[in-house]
């Protein structure tokens, strides 16, 4: 009943409305030609491995009853070929004009597959009952429950008949080519089926979520396999979290709102009310809000996201965020920023964190001058502990862009480090472009190779600029020379060395230098064993 | 905010037969002549009467079909009854119940519908200024979200043009993603939409091309239909050092007003609107160098021996000026290459002086020599760069961050010259862009010599 409404009227069918559609029947537009570009680029062989020979014997299957009536007209049964002739060239040239499906339907009863933007709309259905195993392929390099780029693929097992000789395996892609009418007649008798169905081929974000949802809601576990791979992709599902991310506002076709958000101004169905705008940087405004259900205060970081150039670059961009997001919302460590949500609302995205009263270290030097050797000390041993934190996790976390602007002293004097935007895990630290402030930046972040130790380096020139007050010279050794800090210069000198291999080799063996200067500092006889020829010479030269 | 023009609706004319067709129906026609006549047996028709129907069918249907659209800021009216069931018999659409735009086979624009039914329009049967139009409208009023990337790379060729029509492949649409992918960054502030308008209705931006930060830039027609392209700022004058900001951009703005040279882009307004500091300056078809070295792959010596010294005495004309202007933002992103000529377009003004004020440096640190990173730029850093783009042309790579270049073109001058140029000491490196004309000179002229011999 429900197909034979659609196209009546605008909206009908389009299972937007979630109240109606997570009930009984959902229908979704596809669009494989995204699909396809999408998977060409992030590589994905998902589903075609060890396929391609069957696959090919399907789409020449399309040109066997030309060549049956090719036969026909040699023997001169003429009567037979001419109206045989001109249908199948009808079917042939409606079904090559259209071939891919344009929705899919997922209802009680089974998977439909509708061709919908065509003369005649026709479906068809595959049936649950049929279905005896659903695999999950993902793409190449990405974890199993990640649904971009991955493959679904749905096995069917139906009663035999004649054309149950070897297992078909379709794609979204043969459906699209010629062979059509055979493809399509294999599809609706053939008794061993596998239909691979693309993930990244819905139109909307949101939509391929509640399929996959619904593949899992009409299956019964007991009938079939589980695979690994499938179940993992549900149970991802599950976590609401990337639900919201990617929620596509395609209902709301312009923006509603142009300029900042005003004062008491209520984001996210009222549950955030907006306090004052705090800093602008440039990405993001962040703003100071007032969590209405929680009743604490939170600092929402706003960053607008390009629509104009379609949904692509959409998407990219949004992956900048969402990188932090998810890097974030896998950290638990004390010194670094706790992200409590995020959202998009308005083609906006929101991350939601902990409101730490506090100044950032740039903050403290512009209004109070340098910070005193103690306090840079304190500053230094906090920080150390929160990059061995973040370089010894299982993936290590490049921050690529510590600078007096990004680490905070709170009121009651910890030091918390913020905004990840271009942290990266080291395995996929291989970029082009370069981000970062560059009076901080490391000599190897320059050329595009950050590693753990250009975080020690950021650390070092931020100290330099702790104890100074004044920003060091990008691209050069500091020291933050002041005489009597000594034992700090030497530490400064060695987080800021140029060359990755004079500088300390990790977060832990500066920790033990720092150890070294807070003895030294409470004896006496530790300032000549710390210092040698080298260092002096450096000293002297910066001196000149 | 300035809205979009109220609705002048768009009527666009779309001959579904293009002269290809034609021959197409006619080769068709003869086939299934020569069909029934083998299957009959016999003249089933007069011969008079088949050659009529070979000629005369694709001849009545090259004149008479036509399809004709009306595109307003609601809706789309489609008066072809051709289409009557495709649409199912609801021929006006509105611009929400698009599902998707997208190109088929580079041969078709289909426009699909979320309420089912379709609209694929030939892209043979539009003649330029149709498709102008089409475009025009579809950057108006669609949701940019339901372009497919290859109608956004369409699009973009046919508004800034430079190449040929049918490199519509997928090495071209791929060109396109990735510039776009890096020329479109999340931002603090709302862009501009494709239809919105400026200056009381003066200008009305056709497509943006680039944001990110607090800038981006767009593709603007004023009322003669005469292309240019805005660059906008978003730095409310609110926080002291933005202010500040405000007023180099202005002073920048105005020193560039006053430039005159055939190679660089002509400076022709500036103003402040809603807050936002506009730039507009002229437009410029074609591609620049780096999406031509990708295109069409790295460039031969005498022809980097020619950019050489034209971009030279562009320098050359900068730093002689008083007070000496230095560019500091030459990348091969910045050159045009068209028909032969080089074109300067960007002054980076915006985005040094936003680099400025976040301290934050984006991409393009291959093009930077480290004094600029120190905060001494001088016109040798300008060289710098050149000897980076040249490089880039030369090779079809980006050169190595804060390195001399060393590159083995088989040209051993130009070698020396980009090593030259490329030297990380500023004072060891050439002393100034007159040398490199000098040079480019010398070598053209030895270049003549043996071609005359």
């Amino acid at each position: 009943m429900s197909q034979s409404r659609l196209g009546l009227g605008p909206g009908l069918g389009l299972g937007l409305d979630p109240s109606q559609s997570d009930e009984s029947m959902c229908d979704m537009t596809v669009n494989p030609h995204v699909g396809k570009e999408r998977g060409k680029k992030s590589g994905r062989v998902g589903g075609d491995h060890s396929k391609r020979g069957i696959d090919t014997l399907n789409r020449s299957i399309g040109l066997v009853p030309w060549l049956v009536l090719l036969v026909l007209w040699i023997n001169g049964i003429n009567s037979v070929v001419i109206p045989l002739f001109i249908a199948m060239s009808i079917v042939q040239l409606c079904l090559q004009t259209n071939a891919h499906p344009t929705n899919i339907i997922v209802d009680a009863l089974g998977l439909s597959l509708a061709w919908r933007s065509q003369t005649d709309q026709y479906s068809l259905r595959l049936a649950w009952s049929d279905l005896k195993q659903v695999e999950f392929v993902p793409a190449i390099g990405a974890a199993c429950d990640d649904p971009a780029g991955g493959v679904l693929v749905l096995s069917y097992q139906r009663p035999k008949n004649l054309f149950s000789s070897w297992p078909i395996y379709l794609d979204f892609d043969s459906l699209a080519q010629s062979g059509g009418l055979m493809t399509l007649w294999r599809l609706v008798v053939d008794a061993r089926l596998q239909l691979a169905i693309p993930l990244d081929i819905f139109t909307l974000e949101s939509d391929m979520e509640r399929f996959v949802r619904f593949v899992g809601k009409h299956l019964a576990a007991d009938r079939f396999d589980w695979d690994p791979a499938f179940a993992a992709l549900i149970g991802g599902q599950a976590q609401v979290s990337y639900t919201r991310m990617w929620l596509d506002d395609m209902s709301s076709f312009r923006r509603r709102r142009e300029g900042a958000l005003p004062e008491a101004a209520l984001v996210l169905d009222g549950r955030y009310r907006i306090e004052g705008q705090i800093a602008r940087g440039g990405q993001a405004r962040v703003y100071r809000a007032w969590d209405l259900i929680e009743s604490t205060s939170v600092v929402l970081k706003e960053f607008v996201l390009p629509v104009d150039a379609g949904v692509e670059t959409r998407g990219r961009s949004f992956a900048s965020v969402k990188n932090e997001a998810l890097l974030l919302a896998s950290l638990n460590h004390p010194g670094i920023v706790r992200l409590l949500d995020h959202f998009v609302e308005d083609h906006r995205a929101y991350l939601v964190m902990q409101d730490l009263p506090g100044r950032s270290i740039k903050q403290i030097v512009e209004e109070s001058g340098p910070l005193s050797h103690d306090m840079v000390v304190s500053i230094a041993k906090q920080m150390l502990g929160i990059l061995a934190y973040l370089h010894g996790l299982p993936s290590p976390i490049v921050h690529r862009d510590i600078s007096p602007d990004n680490i905070m002293v709170t009121d009651d004097g910890r030091v918390v480090l913020l905004d990840f935007n271009v942290a990266l895990t080291l395995e996929s630290n291989s970029t082009r472009t370069v981000v970062g402030k560059h009076n901080y930046m490391a000599p190897e972040q320059f050329k595009g190779r950050a590693n753990c130790q250009s975080d020690l380096y950021g650390l070092g020139a931020t100290l330099a600029f702790a104890i100074t007050g004044c920003a060091p010279k990008a691209l050069t050794q500091s020291t933050g020379a002041i005489l009597h800090d000594l034992p700090l210069s030497r530490l400064i000198a060695d987080l800021t060395a140029l060359d990755c291999a004079e500088r300390c080799c990790d977060a832990n063996a500066a920790e033990m230098l720092l150890d070294d200067i807070t003895s030294d500092a409470t004896g006496d006889d530790g300032l000549d064993q710390t210092l040698d020829g080298g260092w002096i010479k450096l000293l002297a030269s910066e001196s000149h | 905010m300035s809205s979009a023009l109220q609705a002048a609706p768009y009527r666009v004319s779309v001959r579904f037969l293009s002269y290809r067709a034609m021959i197409g129906v006619a080769l068709s026609l003869i086939f299934c002549s020569i069909l029934v006549r083998v299957a009959f047996g016999q003249a089933a028709f007069e011969l008079v009467g088949i050659l009529m129907a070979i000629i005369g069918i694709p001849l009545v249907l090259f004149f008479c079909s036509r399809c004709n659209l009306a595109l307003n800021d609601q809706k789309i009216i489609v008066r072809s009854r051709l289409y009557e069931s495709m649409l199912y018999g609801r021929k006006e659409r509105s611009w929400q119940d698009i599902a998707c735009i997208r190109l088929r086979n580079a041969r078709f624009l289909i426009f699909d519908f979320k309420s089912g039914g379709m609209l694929p329009l030939p892209l043979d049967g539009f003649d330029s200024a149709n498709l102008e139009q089409i475009f025009w409208a579809i950057s108006r009023f669609a949701d940019p979200l339901t372009l497919n990337p290859d109608v956004l790379a369409m699009q973009r060729t046919i508004f800034i043009g430079g190449a040929k029509q049918d490199s519509c492949t997928q090495i071209f649409t791929q060109m396109w993603l990735d510039s776009m992918s890096q020329s479109f960054e999340v931002t603090n502030f709302v862009p501009l939409k494709g239809g919105q308008t400026l200056r009381d209705g003066q200008l009305s931006v056709m497509m943006p091309l680039a944001s990110g930060g607090m800038s981006s830039v767009y593709l603007v027609q004023d009322r003669d239909d005469r292309r240019m392209v805005l660059k906008e700022l978003a730095v409310s004058g609110v926080g002291e050092s933005e202010a500040k900001m405000h007023d180099l951009f202005c002073r920048e703005a105005t020193l560039l007003a006053r430039l005159a040279h055939p190679n660089i882009v002509a400076v022709l307004d500036h103003f402040v609107e809603n807050d936002r500091d506009y730039l507009l300056l002229d437009f410029v078809k074609g591609l620049n160098l780096r999406q031509h070295v990708m295109l069409y792959g790295s460039m031969k010596s005498p022809q980097i021996w020619k950019i050489a010294s034209v971009v030279a005495d562009i320098l050359d004309y900068l730093h002689g000026l008083s007070p000496q202007i230095v560019h500091r933002d030459l990348t091969p992103d910045n050159l045009i290459f068209a028909d032969g000529k080089i074109t300067l377009i960007d002054f980076g003004a915006a985005s040094d002086y936003v680099s400025g004020l976040t301290g934050t440096m984006i991409g393009k640190q291959c093009y930077i020599p480290p004094e600029q990173f120190q905060g001494h730029a001088t016109t040798k850093s300008d060289l710098y760069a050149l000897g980076c783009t040249l490089y880039f042309i030369a090779t079809g790579k980006d050169p190595e961050p804060i390195e001399q270049s060393m590159p083995e073109t088989g040209d051993r001058l130009l070698d020396l010259l980009i090593a030259d140029l490329t030297v990380l000491d500023p004072d060891q490196r050439l002393a100034d862009a007159r040398t490199v004309i000098n040079r480019a000179r010398s070598r053209v002229a030895k270049i003549a010599e043996v071609v005359s011999v």
